[in-house]
């Protein structure tokens, strides 16, 4: 037997609650030392002044208030919605008696399972190939028809300008000529048609689709501007 | 009246019912709360609100226990309320020193009509003994009170503090060590006889 064994051993010790064979090898071994001797003291002595510990008195009003408590739960009991009233503390009673034992494992799992969730949720995204979709938040969404190549000879008859429907081809589908001060108005007509039957044209885009477009050119007798 | 006998008569409304049970056990629900609470100017609230307690749900006790072990739980869980509430409230408050009004547990130690000194001396012994007891771990202590104080078995303390056999006799063994720790060197041995054997001349 140690001292350490007393130690643990001594409260039940006091409370004769150890077998008989034990309780001799604690007496024994506190009879012998000293230092155990003065604990079993020392705890005896506490224990009986925790027993002789005076019975407070409660305030003398306390009485007369739970009196009045008493009367007031004694009256309500009597009302009509008693019945109701109990029913629902009842109720109350029953679901926190039932939520209490698990709330706790409850709020532990719901965090558990958002962290979890939260850790892993990266590791799901997948990374899909995006190189053949249209992009369809692009800044520059469409361009307008441009120029792409112009008559190999140049324009003599005055100055005109000509609207142009451009297709989704970068053909031109139909024209008309907005003015123009040449000598004739067929000569104009047919060197404008002339000029235009050898020059081509990059087609309008919208979201990277051709579409058609219409586009502005003027043409005077030394060179050709394109506007739109 | 036994307490089977006082339950039924206070699930019959009888009046009293009522008295008796204030009479019975308003005395050691407010020691109790008293004891388990550093701030024993609330505890005759705490009371009035067990027994509010005991008296709206008088009829919903199953009689799983004992009633006093019922009250008990009722009491214990209160003050833990109680302790709660007034750390989370008054946490920032500098601690006030006692004054004249307030009610102390010296105040209430009964005159046996023992001698000026032995008074004295119980009296010190006591009040060292109550100070240690409220510098111990609230959950050993109330284990201490409801053993030591209270005087009720483990079994009625597993009951009242809703706790395994085991903890009961764990946190009754380390409140004690816990006491005794504080009281160490503190508390003077109680003067014991010693027999020695003496020649016969």
């Amino acid at each position: 037997m140690t001292c350490w064994r007393v130690e643990r051993r001594l409260s039940a010790y006091l409370e004769n609650a150890v077998a008989e064979t034990e309780r001799q090898q604690l007496r024994t071994h506190v009879v012998s030392c000293s230092g155990c001797t003065a604990k079993v003291q020392s705890q005896r002595q506490m224990r009986s002044t925790l027993r002789s510990l005076p019975r407070l008195a409660p305030p003398s009003d306390l009485a007369t208030r739970l009196r009045v408590d008493a009367s007031k739960e004694r009256h309500t009991d009597r009302t009509p919605g008693s019945r109701l009233r109990r029913w629902r503390v009842n109720a109350k009673l029953t679901l926190d008696n039932l939520m209490k034992p698990i709330a706790l494992p409850a709020a532990g799992g719901l965090c558990s399972a958002l962290l979890l969730f939260g850790t892993l949720v990266p590791a799901f995204t997948l990374n899909r190939t995006m190189a053949e979709d249209v992009p369809l938040c692009d800044l520059n969404p469409s361009t307008s028809a441009a120029l792409r190549t112009l008559a190999p000879f140049g324009f003599s008859y005055g100055d005109a300008e000509v609207d142009l429907k451009i297709d989704g081809h970068g053909r031109i589908v139909n024209f008309s000529i907005l003015g123009g001060a040449g000598h004739e108005q067929d000569a104009l007509r047919r060197s404008i048609e002339n000029s235009l039957l050898f020059t081509t044209f990059t087609p309008a885009t919208a979201y990277g689709v051709p579409v058609p477009a219409s586009i502005r050119l003027s043409f005077t007798s030394s060179r050709i501007d394109v506007k739109g | 009246m036994e307490d089977q006998d006082l339950l039924a008569a206070l699930r019959a409304g009888q009046e009293e019912a009522y008295e008796a049970l204030i009479e019975r056990y308003q005395g050691p629900v407010y020691n109790l709360v008293c004891r388990l609470l550093n701030e024993p100017s609330d505890s005759a609230d705490i009371v009035q609100e067990v027994f509010l307690k005991i008296f709206r749900n008088i009829r919903a006790f199953r009689g799983n226990s004992s009633l006093k072990t019922w009250i008990y739980r009722i009491a214990v869980n209160e003050a833990y309320n109680h302790r709660r509430w007034f750390s989370r409230h008054h946490r920032q408050e500098v601690g006030l020193t006692r004054d004249e009004n307030t009610r102390g547990y010296e105040d209430s130690l009964p005159d046996r009509g023992r001698s000026p000194f032995d008074l004295t001396s119980d009296r010190e012994t006591r009040a060292l003994v109550e100070e240690a007891l409220a510098q111990v771990n609230p959950n050993f202590r109330a284990a201490v009170v409801l053993r030591d104080i209270e005087d009720l078995s483990y079994e009625e303390i597993a009951l009242v503090l809703e706790l395994s056999l085991g903890t009961v006799k764990s946190r009754i063994l380390r409140g004690r060590e816990a006491l005794r720790k504080i009281l160490e060197g503190r508390l003077e041995p109680e003067p014991s006889l010693h027999w020695s054997p003496q020649p016969v001349e």
